[in-house]
């Protein structure tokens, strides 16, 4: 029997050309009168009482303010180290360190403070304008579901330590907040532009912005490919043989079959107290899933649309209510380049969901704040589908369903009390609660091995999330916070799938407590300095094993709870601004220590946790005409994961494999961007920028991803790029 | 789904289109506007203003960027010329009609309404619990409009006095 998938690919030219049409006249039109002052002076009592107001975007939470640890990128930091893609921007964030193993749903990995989550990246939330960018398979946070180019990027807030009262399950670190509707009035609004690298990588893009009389919206739209690293395989895996049977030479190199084709429209607008976000993302990646590809790749097409509105209401000074409603959809579909060129496989997976929360704020005294909400998201139509014959009855017409939905809820309240003038206190706890589901999986379908698979997965407790923080401002320049914090994470959907068949038992929860002391001195915009020290414990971490077995041709999927960490470290950072603002120095430190806690595993480092980390910058502004900003990021040496499974228990060989990969080296990269403001005419811009200018070798450890690369993977080498375009 | 989400972004800008025609207007142009206000319906305490200019003071992070210069350059207010200074820390603060209080300044704010007691400077904010610490008026918005408290006890303990007109239209705390 085989499974057919009509999945949409192609819309419309015309409706891509009326919605073009129609968003330029809407700019023009609304760009007629912008220029004047709004004076109202001489209105009389009446006439200013009632005027309707709408709140620029500038008046935001201050960092220091936020019971967290936060680090705040604004559009120019981008713009003058001339990043390229949101990876870059996280990869130069204190206590992140990226790792690319060309992982299967087309996404990099980052590990936080010392933690690395096995599998994908699925410990810190991201939000795009409140939007949670959550793919709700796997609980994760993959890139090439949200592809945003950097240009449409106003803002990144980084908040770091458990999130999970304000934000939900994924804040296991932290959340990252993606704002791309701020609109400076003083700066142009609009911009057209593309960059050009020299392995023909190109993002062409285009933002069209305007804040008028209270509406304000922001449309980014962007296309981009993006070449990939040109390595020879020889230089990844030593095993000829399973190369030479994968239909892959070791002199055969990964240049056409890990390119990323990218498409990404997104649009948010406020008018009065609605806000609609809506975002259309596309894209072909290509991947390695366990194995090497051949030809022109395994190509991974990714669809993720989302809708987004939310309506906030003041009813009085003490009481406020916000209502947010999401619906998403979220689509993968793999057409595998394998073994041979007539081999074929195929695996597709989607879903779709539904999100709600209302929330209200009381104000019962000046000094007290109440925020409370219920939230509530529900999992619809997830499917997996994969057909895999090349390997066999038992991995083909294999169907994934969920016969009921997955209802996720959430009761949460956080109080915010000025005890002292200069002490506040913010307390917090988060009432979780996943109703049951069912899971069916159709195996071998119309083979001789067919069978069914079902279960139920079944978590009765609700989780009790806390969280406090205590704030206190020695003064206006030294700022103190002492942070607690825990955060829960269940398996995820698919997590829980790999288990149905086998006798393993139900995963649990896995849990973060974290302790931070942090303090914050700032002299009016010339000097920052952001000191951490931060202890976290990690419980019932969920480690998945993945892996194919040459000798028995089959795969081994499997998950468990069975990571203990425990991280000490301290983070410093700080930023110069010197000689009137011409050099701006910026410096992250971290130093981190993991340890084991599993019994009988004290004496064995954890994989994927480098001790020392380093990002930094220099900015150094000629005139208004030229700057060049340089940047490197230092990353220490890496463990790879530790397998405990025996060697060959056949054999009675029960000693452990080991290391899954090679240890790898501590490495640093490099980049410089020179910048030209105003050539030729005062809007135009070129950057041109080297990206690891000394062309050091980046090795990513091994990971279950992709195990046969047992020395690693490789990221790009130096590489040479044009950023030219226009703001108006 | 794609189609119906390019639509209902469509309806949404067409939409937009019409509702501009309700004509909200800046948070930060009408708080400035309002302080011409304040100063007409407020008397300062005899020898208190100074002869030649009427001083505006903004202390903390500037929420108006240049709103106030553009408002009332060239303006008069109490028939002296208008003044705007904008200043980081309370030592700068000099003799002054207005002094408003950045946000910024909330834990500062003990020291700063220490510092203009008594010497008739109103004082004007925009920060929830202001005018129950001390400030004479104090912003607040519910649901798009602009209102304001008035902490008439401190307003009068530094000899200013607010016409009745003004405590009708602002909340009395």
């Amino acid at each position: 029997m085989k499974i057919y998938i009509y999945i949409q690919t192609k819309t419309p030219p015309s409706l891509n050309f009326i919605f073009f049409f129609l968003i330029f006249i809407n700019t023009v039109v609304f760009s007629q009168n912008e220029e004047r002052i709004e004076d109202f002076t001489d209105l009389d009592f009446s006439g200013l009482i009632n005027k309707e107001i709408y709140t620029g975007s500038k008046h935001k939470t201050k960092i220091s303010e936020i019971p967290a640890s936060v680090i705040l990128i604004e559009r120019k930091e981008i713009e003058d180290l001339g990043y390229h893609s949101l990876e870059e921007i996280l990869q130069n964030i204190s206590g992140f360190y990226m790792i690319d193993d060309y992982y299967w749903l087309g996404s990099v990995n980052f590990g936080v403070r010392g933690f690395y989550s096995s599998g994908e990246f699925s410990h810190v939330t991201i939000l795009i304008n409140g939007v949670n960018q959550v793919g709700d398979s796997r609980d994760f946070y993959p890139m090439s579901k949200i592809n945003i180019p950097v240009e449409s990027i106003d803002r990144i807030e980084i908040i770091r330590g458990p999130m999970s009262v304000l934000y939900g399950r994924g804040a296991f670190f932290g959340a990252i907040n993606i704002i791309t509707n701020e609109i400076d009035l003083k700066k142009p609004k609009n911009q057209l532009s593309a960059l050009i690298e020299n392995d023909q990588s190109y993002r062409t893009f285009l933002r069209l912005s305007d804040q008028l009389q209270g509406f304000q919206y922001s449309l980014n739209a962007s296309y981009a490919q993006i070449n990939s690293v040109d390595v020879s395989f020889s230089e990844m895996t030593n095993d000829a043989v399973f190369l030479q049977q994968m239909g892959v030479s070791a002199n055969s190199r990964t240049k056409g079959i890990l390119d990323d084709l990218q498409k990404h429209i997104n649009f948010s607008g406020t008018f009065k107290n609605l806000q609609l976000d809506i975002s259309i993302i596309e894209g072909t990646k290509e991947v390695f899933d366990g194995l090497p590809s051949i030809g022109s790749g395994s190509k991974l097409a990714s669809y993720s649309n989302n809708f987004s509105l939310a309506y906030k209401k003041d009813f009085s000074e003490q009481f406020q209510l916000n209502t947010k409603f999401g619906f998403f959809k979220h689509q993968y579909c793999i057409d595998y380049q394998i073994i041979h060129t007539d081999a074929y496989a195929y695996n597709h997976l989607s879903s779709n969901s539904y999100e709600a929360e209302i929330n209200a704020l009381f104000v019962p005294k000046h000094n007290i704040e109440i925020l409370t909400g219920l939230h509530r998201r529900s999992i619809v139509r997830l499917m997996q589908v994969y057909d895999y014959p090349v390997f066999g009855d038992l991995y083909s017409n294999t169907k994934f369903t969920l016969p009921t939905d997955v209802n996720q809820n959430a009761l949460f309240s956080q109080l915010s009390w000025q005890v002292l003038e200069k002490l506040k206190f913010v307390g917090g706890i988060r009432l979780e609660y996943n109703e049951a589901y069912e899971m069916v999986y159709q195996k071998s379908m119309g083979t001789s091995v067919e069978n069914t698979q079902s279960g139920e997965y079944i978590n009765n407790k609700i989780e009790f999330i806390p969280q406090a923080a205590f704030i206190y401002h020695l003064n206006k320049y030294n700022i103190f916070k002492l942070l607690y914090g825990e955060a829960t994470k269940q398996p995820s959907i698919m997590q829980n799938a790999v288990l149905l068949g086998t006798s393993q038992v139900q995963l649990e929860t896995s849990k973060i407590q974290t302790f931070e002391l942090n303090y914050m001195h700032t002299q009016n915009d010339l000097f920052l300095i952001n000191l951490s020290l931060f202890h976290n414990k990690l419980n019932n971490l969920i480690s998945k094993h993945n892996e194919y077995l040459l000798n028995e041709q089959m795969w081994i999927l499997r998950s468990a709870n069975e990571g203990k960490l425990e991280t000490s470290g301290a983070e410093m950072n700080f930023q110069i601004n010197i000689i009137t603002n011409k050099i701006k120095l910026n410096t992250g430190i971290v130093y981190q220590k993991t340890k084991n806690m599993e019994v009988g595993f004290e004496d064995i480092k954890p994989g994927y946790s480098p001790d020392l980390l380093v990002q930094s910058s220099i900015n150094y502004q000629f005139n208004n005409f030229i700057t060049i900003n340089i940047n490197s990021i230092f990353t220490d040496a890496m463990e790879t994961k530790w397998d405990n499974s025996p060697i060959n228990p056949t054999a009675s060989d029960f000693s452990p494999k080991g290391r899954i990969g090679n240890s790898i080296s501590a490495f640093s990269v490099t980049n410089i961007n020179l910048q030209f403001h105003h050539l030729f005419h005062k809007n135009i811009f070129i950057n041109l920028k080297i990206s690891n200018i000394f062309d050091q070798k980046i090795s990513y450890p091994t990971t279950i991803n992709n195990i046969w690369l047992e020395k690693g993977s490789i990221g790009k080498g130096r590489i040479f790029n044009v950023h030219a375009g226009i703001k108006f | 789904m794609r189609f119906s989400v390019k639509k209902v972004l469509l309806i949404f800008l067409l939409a937009a289109s019409n509702w501009l025609q309700a004509q909200q207007v800046s948070e930060y142009a009408l708080k400035a506007s309002w302080i011409a206000k304040f100063a007409s319906f407020v008397e300062w305490p005899n020898g208190q203003m100074q002869a030649d200019e009427f001083r505006i003071y903004v202390i903390g992070d500037n929420p108006f960027d240049d709103l106030l210069d553009l408002i009332y350059k060239n303006r008069r207010l109490k028939k002296r010329k208008i003044k705007i200074y904008y200043i980081k820390n309370l030592e700068e603060l000099k003799r002054c009609e207005i002094l408003f209080i950045s946000k910024s300044e909330r834990y500062n704010l003990s020291k700063i309404l220490e510092s203009t007691k008594n010497k008739g400077i109103l004082t004007i904010g925009d920060t929830r619990g202001y005018a129950h610490r001390g400030v004479h008026i104090n912003f607040y918005s519910v649901d798009n409009r602009l209102k304001f408290e008035i902490n008439e006890k401190e307003a009068k303990k530094s000899g200013l006095k607010i016409d009745a007109l003004l405590l009708d239209y602002g909340k009395i705390i």
